[in-house]
């Protein structure tokens, strides 16, 4: 990596899906088997067209990292409101 | 009553029993000679649960008797088979799940349906995971479509499409996490409601993708699918993301249609390449214009983008969900559902929270939208069900994978969690040119869909303009005749 920031989207063109499943499958799920491979290559460009398109999209300068599924939890349960 | 056709709405099938002119337990009887000989043709059911039916028409007959008012009395139901159920084990589709522990208790939809007078009868077809828009299983056949048998039912709520538009059941339940209800409702021609993103509780439905996960249910008309949807409302903590209000009873005959402001989605839904699917909102637009709503068009700029944010959001969080059956037991997978879960299990986690955040954004784009519009129209999906087995379908000039692009139309409105009511217009509706209708009765399947979409939790408006459809004909659903015979 180089000492300057890449931009987001320049870090994206140069993402080679091929590449990087031989890369960093070794080290997540294992390589894939021979069988597999075709498959997963062709997820992985998918992912990465999507990706791109999310790049692409200019954020407002107040927004920020929403975690999606986190909700704080009460120490005690919440009463339904059916019962 | 009779029912050999299957196409008795399941509201007359309660009044019936309500009035003691049928029982409960006939009803179901009928049911399940029905699902008997339909069943091998069209693969909806996994599970046909005879006992406990016939136990439970049979309490909901006394109940009857006793003086109880049930508004789903002694109405079949069935669920996809991702809804636990209990004593039996929740395979969501898969071989992987066979060897779980049976479910301790119902799913809570289940409970409210039954506490309502429904009656369970069985579980769905699906595709495995809910990871699928075509209705194909590997591990149990593909679910087929009832209006031509070497069809896709469109999915992953497959089964409950199917039983539906075959006449078996009058009632269904399904998930829809990127257009898992609204897919097979189109392509077999029934109606179904995605409610807003944490209005129905998921309590003891199987996850894929906790972000998007929907329920909702599915049937042939827009009075029972809101009288489902009424018994199935209300707050439940033990879904974190079930937000805690009142239910919101779906009563359209106290909206007004006219004063409705109609927008017609163009841009990213209006694809010229998918004339047929554009005809079919077109169509309703100009129906409802004809009433005297006022309709105009519109676009969702960031549509595309949302639809991206909700595959990375999907890929990433279900191969998340089953990574360790994915390193011990990849090849119990169907292969197409495998490889996703790989390329899912390597995303970069900044791919993710991108999509989270150009999610918000696309949200606060669509409420902004909301303030010129009460109700968006859509297209349900670019084609008419494919050929079971068919791989890929053209688009933007080039063949696309079907699985993962029949719900091109679909993902978009989901990845922000807005309600959704897909009504189905069969061939030969009103206001075609003669060489459409040519076209739509040589294909090989009769139904699309229209997405009918309103702000959040503004189901009542989904509902109100569904009806004003149906009930000039425009929409409508039918029970497809499925032969017993090769």
């Amino acid at each position: 990596m180089p000492k300057s920031l890449l931009s987001e989207r320049t870090a994206l063109q140069a993402f080679d899906p091929q590449t990087y499943m031989d890369m960093v499958a070794p080290m997540i799920v294992g390589a894939p088997h021979p069988a597999y491979r075709e498959g997963v290559l062709a997820n992985l460009a998918t992912a990465h067209a999507m990706a791109k398109v999310v790049f692409a999209v200019e954020l407002d300068a107040d927004s920020c990292d929403f975690a999606g599924v986190f909700m704080p939890m009460a120490a005690d349960p919440l009463k339904s409101q059916d019962t | 009553m009779s029912d050999s056709d299957g196409d008795t709405s399941g509201l007359d099938i309660a009044s019936a029993v309500a009035a003691k002119q049928l029982s409960a337990q006939e009803a179901v009887a009928t049911c399940l000679d029905r699902i008997e000989a339909l069943n091998p043709r069209v693969n909806a059911f996994t599970a046909v649960h005879k006992d406990r039916a016939l136990a439970r028409a049979q309490a909901v007959d006394q109940q009857v008797q006793s003086g109880q008012q049930l508004p789903l009395a002694g109405v079949p139901f069935a669920v996809k088979n991702l809804f636990d159920i209990e004593d039996q084990t929740t395979l969501a589709g898969s071989k992987i799940n066979q060897q779980n522990a049976v479910a301790a208790a119902d799913a809570l939809m289940i409970q409210r349906i039954e506490a309502a007078g429904g009656v369970l009868v069985g579980a769905l077809n699906m595709g495995e995971f809910a990871y699928d828009f075509t209705g194909e299983n590997q591990h149990y056949g593909d679910c087929r479509n009832p209006w031509n048998l070497a069809h896709m039912t469109g999915g992953s709520s497959s089964g409950s499409g199917a039983a539906l538009a075959s006449g078996m059941v009058p009632l269904t339940l399904g998930s829809d996490t990127n257009g898992s209800i609204r897919v097979p409702s189109a392509l077999c021609g029934t109606y179904g409601l995605k409610p807003t993103y944490g209005r129905l509780p998921r309590t003891g439905s199987y996850p894929f993708c906790d972000s998007l996960d929907h329920v909702g249910p599915m049937a042939r008309s827009v009075a029972e699918l809101a009288a489902a949807y009424n018994v199935m409302q209300g707050f439940d903590a033990t879904d974190h993301v079930c937000v805690s209000r009142q239910p919101d009873l779906v009563d359209v005959q106290s909206i007004d249609g006219k004063t409705l402001r109609i927008g017609v989605l163009q841009g990213y839904f209006a694809p010229q390449e998918f004339d047929e699917a554009t005809q079919v909102v077109a169509d309703c637009a100009k129906a409802l214009e004809a009433m005297g709503v006022v309709v105009d068009e519109c676009e969702l700029n960031l549509a595309e983008a949302g639809r991206s944010a909700a595959f990375l959001i999907t890929n990433i969080e279900g191969a998340s969900l089953h990574y360790e059956k994915i390193l011990q037991r990849a090849d119990d997978f169907d292969p197409d559902t495998r490889d996703r879960f790989i390329a899912g299990s390597l995303l970069p986690a900044a791919w993710y929270t991108r999509a989270q955040r150009v999610r918000r954004q696309y949200a606060e784009e669509a409420a902004e939208l909301f303030r010129r519009f009460d109700v968006l129209l859509a297209p349900a999906t670019p084609i008419r069900a494919p050929l079971r087995g068919q791989k890929t379908m053209s688009m933007g000039g080039s063949e696309v994978n079907v699985r993962a692009n029949l719900g091109y139309f679909t993902q978009p409105i989901s990845c922000i969690g807005l309600p959704v009511v897909c009504a189905p217009v069969m061939q030969s509706e009103f206001g075609m040119r003669q060489t459409e209708k040519a076209a739509l009765k040589s294909a090989a399947t009769p139904s699309m869909g229209v997405q009918i979409i309103a702000a959040p939790w503004r189901e009542d408006l989904c509902f109100k303009v569904a009806s004003l459809l149906a009930d000039a004909s425009i929409t409508r659903s039918e029970v497809a005749p499925v032969s017993t015979q090769d």
